[in-house]
């Protein structure tokens, strides 16, 4: 028999559940050449089976940290309507502009000190102010005290710029909520400041979980990865679905995998304009730009955000990307627990022009009317903005035209 | 992942459409052994084939919809698995003997580098089939072959195979 025929006799034998293939096992069983090809058949498939390689728990974790980006990724713009802008103002990420006299007084400030330095190196500051002009050969690392009460002549006295210890350093504050100047982008009060950082932590924890593994894992790598067993990945499993948040643990927390959990949160968004969009009574008797108090508060609320137009207050040329009537925004936040919000509008240029809510709200459901008009009473330029809502539970931008 | 242990590929799937993370963690958890054991046959160098392996699950989770358009989902991942060696075929490894002969390192080196001397869609077949238990009907879905090709391959891959390593291969080194 040939060795062609003879494989496809074991493949057949192998894969095949067929009553003549009975007859041909007695067969092989018979044959003494067959018998002894066959054993060779299944020697090599023990061998290939026994010497098959363990993926590492590390290799599992990247796949998992790329889908977990690429996820939270697709929330993001699924948040933001996949609007670049709104997507870093959701992020926090647009730069303050310090506008042109910012930059005017840079320049001013870099020219002055490029001129200083020129003129302390040619020697010229030396013959204007003699106890100012020595030349530039001390050591950067410690500062000469040449000219003192001594003289030139005195041995010159080098002591050492002290440099903070990097426990001092550490120890320094690092909440961006007890710093009001720390990354203040937007201007943005520490509720805000808060959620964009924990947003941000979150969005990053893929990252951090790829890098993790130290030098040691990497060495260890190789022996882990032959050595991996189904219950080792198993516990690790646990450990981390013990880790990922529940529904129940949407309460605010400085935990980033919180926003994990609000990310997934339904949050029901009514069309932006429509035109059955009935106010409520008190909407109605309400000024535009003013805030409301909130409204029945009791039962069991969902974290939503709903923004309808009002109809019947109108004149100040608001509409959202849908055509529709005219009239202020309804900002409606239903909320289950008082808690810090942020509500706020961003103009085109990524900068905040009108703050809805800074502060703790709830529990219930808030009302927020929009105007077209910033901070301080001014009318909105027509163009596209972006109102951003931050709460521990979801986090939204929506674009808003303005005529 | 306890929670998907009885849960069918299809709806580990399904779930996974739906941005479910954990049992796209477990449908990984489950196939990812014989999806790398697979890929390590057939690039030769297992460095390379966890390479592969990462890439390949990170790329099938991008494209998870065509994983139930038709068939097992396994298969579908395999056939992906084929076609991403198909792209980076690596077939230049060369296994260095060393030390026992007799040992299970040695053989298994021997036998990756017999298994790279055979024509990439014999390779495949025999892979899947022989050392995977992968139906023939599944192997043709996975190589895109006609129907009764898989046996075919499968038979010629492993003569080649046979032939390679010569018929002492399973005696040598031992007393």
């Amino acid at each position: 028999m040939s060795s062609q025929r003879e494989a496809l006799l074991f493949l057949d034998m192998d894969k095949g559940k067929a009553p003549q293939l009975d007859e041909q096992r007695a067969l092989v069983r018979k044959d003494e050449a067959l018998r002894a090809g066959w054993f060779q058949y299944q020697a090599l498939q023990a061998l290939a089976l026994e010497s098959a390689p363990q993926p590492s728990e590390r290799m599992v974790q990247a796949v998992l940290a790329q889908c977990r980006r690429d996820h939270v990724s697709r929330q993001l713009s699924q948040l933001t309507g996949g609007d670049d802008l709104a997507r870093e103002i959701l992020l926090g990420k647009v730069p303050q502009s310090r506008g042109p006299a910012a930059w005017i007084l840079g320049l001013l400030l870099l020219g002055a000190s490029g001129l200083g330095w020129s003129l302390y190196r040619s020697g010229w500051l030396g013959t204007l102010f003699p106890s100012m002009g020595q030349p530039a050969t001390a050591p950067s690392a410690a500062a000469t005290a040449s000219s003192g009460p001594l003289g030139a002549d005195a041995v010159p006295f080098e002591f050492p710029v002290q440099t903070p210890p990097v426990e001092a350093a550490l120890s320094q504050p690092v909440d961006d909520a007890s710093n009001p100047d720390a990354d203040d982008v937007h201007g943005e009060s520490p509720a805000s400041r808060q959620a964009r950082r924990l947003l941000q932590e979150h969005l990053h924890e893929a990252e951090t979980r790829e890098q993790a593994p130290d030098a040691d894992s990497e060495a260890s790598n190789k022996d882990s990865e032959t050595q991996a067993s189904p219950a080792d990945t198993d516990s690790n499993s646990d450990a981390e679905s013990d880790e990922a948040p529940g529904p129940a643990a949407a309460a605010p927390s400085p935990k980033p995998a919180v926003l994990l959990a609000d990310l997934k949160l339904p949050v029901q968004s009514a069309p932006l304009i429509s035109p059955k969009a009935v106010p409520t009574p008190v909407l109605a008797q309400a000024a535009a730009g003013q805030r409301l108090s909130p409204s029945a508060a009791s039962g069991a609320i969902q974290p939503s955000l709903t923004l309808s137009s009002d109809s019947l207050s109108s004149a100040n040329g608001l509409t959202a990307t849908a055509s529709g009537p005219q009239g202020p925004l309804d900002v409606a936040l239903g909320m289950p627990g008082r808690t810090d919000i942020d509500v706020r509008l961003f103009g085109p240029d990524g900068k905040s022009t009108r703050t809805l809510a800074a502060g703790a709200f709830g529990p219930g459901t808030v009302h927020f009317l929009l105007n077209a008009a910033d901070d301080q009473g001014q009318a909105l330029a027509p163009g596209t903005y972006y109102l951003r809502v931050m709460t521990p539970w979801f986090s939204r931008v929506e674009p808003i035209q303005i005529h | 992942m306890p929670i998907y242990d009885h849960t069918s590929d299809e709806r580990l799937v399904a779930a996974a459409l739906e941005d479910d993370l954990g049992a796209w963690e477990a449908f990984l958890r489950r196939h990812g052994q014989r999806l790398l054991a697979f890929t390590t046959r057939m690039c030769g160098d297992e460095m390379a084939a966890r390479e592969l392996w990462v890439q390949a699950f990170q790329e099938l989770w991008n494209q998870r919809a065509a994983l139930v358009r038709g068939g097992r989902v396994v298969t579908s991942a395999f056939a992906f698995a084929v076609g991403q060696c198909a792209k980076s075929a690596q077939a230049s490894a060369q296994f260095r003997a060393k030390g026992d002969p007799s040992s299970l390192e040695q053989r298994s080196a021997r036998l990756r580098q017999a298994l790279l001397g055979v024509p990439f869609r014999s390779r495949a077949a025999l892979c899947l089939c022989y050392f995977d238990n992968v139906s023939f009907e599944e192997a043709e879905r996975c190589l895109n072959a006609a129907p009764g090709e898989a046996r075919q391959l499968c038979a010629e891959g492993y003569e080649a195979l046979t032939r390679s390593l010569g018929p002492g291969f399973l005696n040598e080194g031992l007393a």
